[in-house]
């Protein structure tokens, strides 16, 4: 190729970039290794699936052990606890959503407030930070400020306030889980609705002032207008966690007493299905539930095409 | 945006702004303080934000853990080589994806998968039977392998390089520019915001997770860091018998524990502010692509 | 598309060969690289002649507590074996202990790759069976134990070994589980001294003591700090293990999670009318505040004993080892002593335990399953009784070391405890020498001589091995005479347990806590009686009718 050809021609070159068998093998090369590794560490196990539709003896393998078509998937319902698990599930992740989802918009427009630039930086660090520990940190951190004598305990008595057994509890232990979780990733998830903010055209400000805007309303026909395709997509995507209440967060902060409100899904087929050598039950609420998560990915994918006219895959 | 707050209202923001923040420091400055309190106190739950008794003891401890050492270098190793592994095949993998149909015909093909492989998977035991057939039980391969495709960050970086201008890609396919050297002379530099974001969730991914040690690690001694961490409980009502005792005097204190809390957060505490001017924008660009 | 098909069919083609190639079989044995046992070799003590190596399923401790350079594989014991049998371990996988260990069994047995022996426990055992997975022992059983090992099983009346045994085979070697009844109430005399309070000798006295305990805070730890009880959050039904209510409830004749005849037929414990008085009392006691009101979140129950906020708990004889030790040695002031608790007619009720807590299995298709009962009998029977002073095991114990062991199978006799006090109180009274006594014996006896020459201020050591060996051991044997034993009748699992255990399991534990942590009131009991019922209970009950008439 030369230089000479370069204008005028963009159009077609555009067209003819992916052209010629020499770039669809290239691609395909670059696609190659990431895909090897998919093969062997996610397509092959799926294989595994199909317990779930066996009475699976480990000493007889997938091959030899016998099937018992949708047997698993009945007895799963006949569980009492597996209706309560769900609820669990979908009530900590939908509130999760909710939260995870305002107090970072709402965080995001007050720190926008905030005009002096290294208050604003020091206090984004400083938010950011519990979102890169992990929860077997964070759990010891949670379960010390809520004991029965820590600090937030100490806090309540100056207000009267009986001590209240916060881990122990099954009308607060959905509240812990939930709140700490969305203290810890409120900050980090700022950061994205901050961006969006900054985007806003300061043209549909000036124009709001001019029409004589308070600022509250500046905020309800600018600002949030502004906001909202980002947030919808947020939110779509959100969605597709809807059983996945966290895991590691309620593995490392559960007790028995407090299964009736926080045993989910995830801990359930960790408890049961592996310690408890029900595999093949195990296997079946596992691809229950990402029948679920699937489906609701791919609404969200649509959803969030129309309404945010964005894409995410 | 000339509008002025009033001062009420400034004040009121300036307040939830900071109670909020003060809520992200303080729960962590009392396990530090926690750390380098006695053990009496600290079990007693008395200490706040300034160390009661200040003392050095835990840490002390910890330096002649080797233990914890062995496994904090396992963990260091595993974030290096892991992201490493992550960082070039996402690279590889996002730049055909972020082409159209039209020019990469099977993209829509890998697509699904990937998207599949996501939200599906064949659960632990498949997985770990996998892992253990190619030898990989006790390995650190067994720590960075399994997830060496993290997808959603693929799908991230797609969009970040959906959104670079074709044109410059136009210009070096004219100056003969192979697709390597478009993606590695071209694109990556112009990412390198994004690139630190998917870095960064990579880095704390490796750094953070215990689970995965746990499973394919038959050996305690090859245990990363926060696996340690995790199993230094015993639980007591499971002993019966005298002689099964020894085992307890093992079991470590609030002050030890926190101390290598705290130690365990401070590799993430370093990385943390390098990549932080970076990450801020790369995950901005990464998804709101329009 | 020649490029899509390709990918796609690549793709689905590959992916099930893998994956049968894997999961195909594991790689059974790399350790059999030897022949049979000869007759020599099949003895007990029989050395081989060619060295075996063998792999192990490892239970080890959170933080390792090895000599420096030591390994898992390679320490005291393991050379100990080495050089007795011509035998070395090499680890298949180690965890912690508790689930961690059980999800590594978990994932061999899910894998169908097991080390060669492991420990498991009741309801893996009984899976490896069904599966068929681990190997007959009832030969190697009777050519491989010594006759020490085979009395010390014995001393069970059968029970011992009956739960490892399935259809006349003997398919795992059990840890034996001493008799440690009774239990007893280990209360801090000190603040009872202070309040001139007397010694308790029923519940009602303990009530009212630790009433005092926690209205008068002898113990300065501040207002409403002071813990009574300390209790677990199962309340009870594990005999002999720390700060179980036990000792409560059996004076309402309530032997929760237990097996038992009453009144002819075979009832579980946990769902009588006398456990839901038993919690009732219990709710009572915790409505007054004199048990731990955290106890329902409270993760260790020694963290409260050792700082001097817990002013009692019940534990069986070796609490003055763990976890008092560490809290005299805090405070060598807590004067934590043991008290037996009786009832109103003098009278002890205990359940006696089960048996075997933790079996150890060799999986089929192993070459020396011999091995197992051979360092079973070298490690409870030669360790002990010969080679009692041999150095660097010696060494390994009094330094506190852990975790040497490949696998931790223990074996003593049902009366080991009180022979135990008896030989130390014979050693210390002249009449046997000291030399003769068992290893663990002879360390306690020369920290109880370290106590006797300055009973006023022993070092923690010193100080737990009296209060132990002497003491509360004596107090025990005393009361035994008064000790009324109820059998549970059954141990093992049967199908629909396996099944619907689990969740049976979880109902009883929350509703145990709940209704003694005051959440609920105690009529929540009969709902969850007639829950437990529906959901499998009646069924279970059944299954273990039908298997205790065929014993």
């Amino acid at each position: 190729m030369q230089l000479t050809r370069k204008k005028g021609v963009d159009l077609q070159l555009t067209r003819k970039q992916g052209k010629g068998k020499n770039s669809q093998l290239m691609y395909h090369l670059m696609m190659l290794p990431g895909m090897l590794f998919l093969l062997v560490f996610s397509f092959v196990p799926m294989l595994g699936i199909v317990m779930a539709f066996q009475n699976y003896i480990p000493a007889k393998g997938i091959l030899g052990s016998t099937w018992v078509g949708l047997a698993n998937f009945k007895y799963m319902l006949e569980i009492p606890d597996s209706l309560q698990i769900l609820m669990n599930t979908v009530i900590i992740a939908s509130w999760k959503i909710v939260l995870g989802t305002i107090v970072p918009v709402v965080f995001a427009l007050l720190l926008n407030e905030i005009r002096i630039k290294w208050a604003k930086r020091t206090i984004q660090t400083i938010v950011y930070l519990p979102n890169f520990l992990s929860w077997v940190v964070l759990a010891a951190v949670v379960v010390n400020l809520f004991d029965y004598h820590g600090p937030v305990n100490t806090f309540l008595a100056t207000f009267g306030v009986k001590p209240i057994l916060f881990m122990g509890s099954n009308h607060w232990f959905r509240q812990i889980i939930i709140g700490s979780d969305v203290w810890k990733g409120f900050g980090y998830g700022s950061i994205i609705y901050l961006a969006a903010l900054t985007g806003i055209d300061p043209g549909l400000y000036e124009a709001a002032e001019i029409d004589g805007a308070s600022r509250w309303q500046q905020l309800l026909h600018v600002t949030l207008p502004g906001m909202l395709p980002i947030i919808m997509m947020m939110t779509a995507l959100n969605l597709t966690n809807i059983l996945n209440a966290g895991f590691d967060q309620i593995f490392n902060l559960y007790n028995p007493i407090v299964y009736e409100t926080g045993d989910i899904i995830d801990t359930y087929v960790y408890r049961v299905g592996l310690l408890g050598q029900q595999y093949s039950l195990g296997t079946a609420i596992g691809l229950l539930k990402s029948v679920v998560g699937a489906t609701l990915m791919i609404s969200a994918n649509q959803a969030s095409k129309k309404f945010a006219n964005m894409q995410i895959f | 945006m000339k509008a002025h707050t009033s001062k009420t209202a400034n004040f009121f923001i300036w307040l939830v702004v900071l109670a909020l923040t003060a809520s992200c420091l303080l729960p962590l400055l009392n396990m530090v303080a926690i750390s380098f309190s006695d053990s009496a106190s600290a079990a007693a739950n008395e200490v706040g934000l300034i160390p009661i008794h200040f003392n050095l003891n835990s840490y002390k401890l910890i330096l002649e853990d080797s233990q914890f050492w062995r496994s904090f270098g396992i963990s260091v190793e595993r974030v290096i080589l892991g992201t490493a592994i992550n960082l070039i095949l996402i690279v590889l993998m996002a730049y055909p994806l972020s082409k159209n149909k039209r020019v990469f015909h099977a993209r829509n093909i890998y697509m699904n998968l990937l998207i599949f492989a996501m939200l599906f998977n064949g659960g632990m035991i498949p997985t770990f039977i996998v892992v253990k057939s190619l030898g990989l039980m006790d390995t650190i391969w067994a720590l960075v392998l399994p997830g060496a495709v993290p997808i959603f960050n693929v799908i991230l970086l797609m969009n970040f390089f959906k959104g670079l201008p074709d044109a410059l890609e136009e210009a070096a396919i004219m100056d003969g520019a192979s697709k390597m050297t478009i993606l590695f002379k071209i694109y990556l530099p112009l990412s390198l915001p994004a690139l630190a974001t998917v870095s960064l969730f990579a880095i704390v991914g490796h750094w953070n997770d215990y689970f995965s040690g746990l499973l394919y690690m038959n050996r305690a001694v090859n245990y990363p860091l926060q696996t340690y961490i995790q199993q230094l409980n015993i639980d007591i009502t499971k002993i019966t018998d005298v002689s099964q005792l020894s085992s307890l005097a093992s079991i470590s204190n609030k002050t030890l524990n926190s101390a290598k809390i705290v130690v365990s957060t401070v590799p993430l505490l370093l990385i943390y502010p390098l990549l932080q001017k970076y990450f801020v924008t790369g995950m901005t660009i990464g998804s709101v692509k329009e | 598309m020649k490029i899509r098909k390709l990918v796609l069919s690549a793709v689905i083609l590959a992916a099930p060969l893998l994956l049968a190639a894997c999961m195909s079989k594991g790689d059974s044995g790399a350790s059999d690289n030897t022949s049979k046992a000869t007759t020599a070799e099949l003895k007990p003590y029989g050395k081989y002649s060619q060295s075996v190596t063998y792999t192990i399923g490892k239970a080890i401790p959170g933080a390792p507590k090895l000599p420096k350079g030591d390994t898992y594989e390679n320490n005291d014991y393991t050379r100990y074996i080495k050089k007795n049998l011509n035998a070395v371990s090499k680890d298949k996988f180690e965890a912690e202990t508790g689930d961690n260990y059980d999800q590594k069994v978990a994932m061999a047995i899910s894998s169908g790759d097991l080390p060669d022996i492991m420990a498991v426990n009741q309801s893996q055992l009984e899976q490896l069976v069904d599966n068929d997975l681990i190997a007959n022992l009832s030969s190697v059983y009777k050519t491989s134990t010594t006759k020490r090992i085979k009395a010390m099983y014995d001393s069970y009346d059968g029970r011992a070994l009956q739960q490892a045994t399935f259809n006349g085979k003997l398919m795992a070697l059990p840890s034996t589980q001493t008799n440690n009844i009774p239990t007893m109430l280990w209360i801090r005399k000190d603040w009872m001294d202070k309040l001139h309070l007397a010694e308790p000798k029923t519940i009602n006295d303990v009530e009212k003591i630790l009433k005092e305990f926690v209205a008068k805070d002898p113990g300065n730890n501040g207002k409403g700090k002071t813990i009574g009880l300390g209790l677990s959050k199962n309340v009870g039904g594990n005999y002999a293990a720390l700060f179980q209510a036990d000792d409560i409830m059996s004076k309402f004749d309530s032997f929760p999670r237990q097996w038992i005849k009453q009144d002819g037929k075979i009832v579980y414990g946990s769902i009588t009318p006398q456990t839901k008085k038993a919690l009732t009392y219990l709710q009572g006691w915790f409505k007054e505040g004199i048990i731990d009101p955290q106890m329902s979140v409270r993760d260790k129950i020694e963290t409260v004993i050792t700082n001097g906020q817990c002013g009692a708990f019940f534990g069986p004889w070796w609490s003055g080892d763990y976890p008092l030790t560490d809290a005299y040695k805090n405070n060598p002031k807590a004067n934590w002593q043991p008290y037996i608790i009786k009832d109103n007619s003098g009278k002890i009720k205990a359940y006696t335990q089960n048996t075997a807590g933790t079996f150890f299995v060799v999986r089929k298709g192993f070459k020396h399953p011999e091995l197992l009962p051979k360092i079973a009998s070298l490690l409870n029977d030669k360790l002990v009784y010969e080679d009692y002073d041999y150095k660097p095991i010696v060494e390994f114990g009094k330094k506190g070391y852990d975790g040497g062991k490949p696998f931790d199978i223990l074996v003593n006799y049902a009366t080991a405890t009180t022979d135990m006090h008896d030989n130390i109180v014979k050693a210390l009274d002249g009449k046997k020498d000291p030399k003769t006594l068992v290893l663990d014996d002879y360390q306690n006896y020369l920290k109880i001589k370290d106590y006797d020459k300055d009973p006023k201020h022993p070092d923690n050591n010193a100080w737990s091995g009296h209060i132990t060996r002497i003491v509360s051991t004596g107090k025990m044997k005393a009361a035994l005479k008064d000790v009324e034993e109820v059998h549970p009748v059954f141990f093992g699992q049967t199908k629909t347990m396996k099944q619907k255990g689990a969740n049976l399991a979880k109902l009883e534990d929350a509703t145990f806590l709940k209704i003694v942590t005051n959440q609920e009131s105690p009529d929540k009991f009969d709902d969850f009686v007639k829950e437990w019922k529906k959901l499998g209970g009646d069924q279970i009950t059944k299954e273990v009718e039908k298997d205790a008439a065929a014993h």
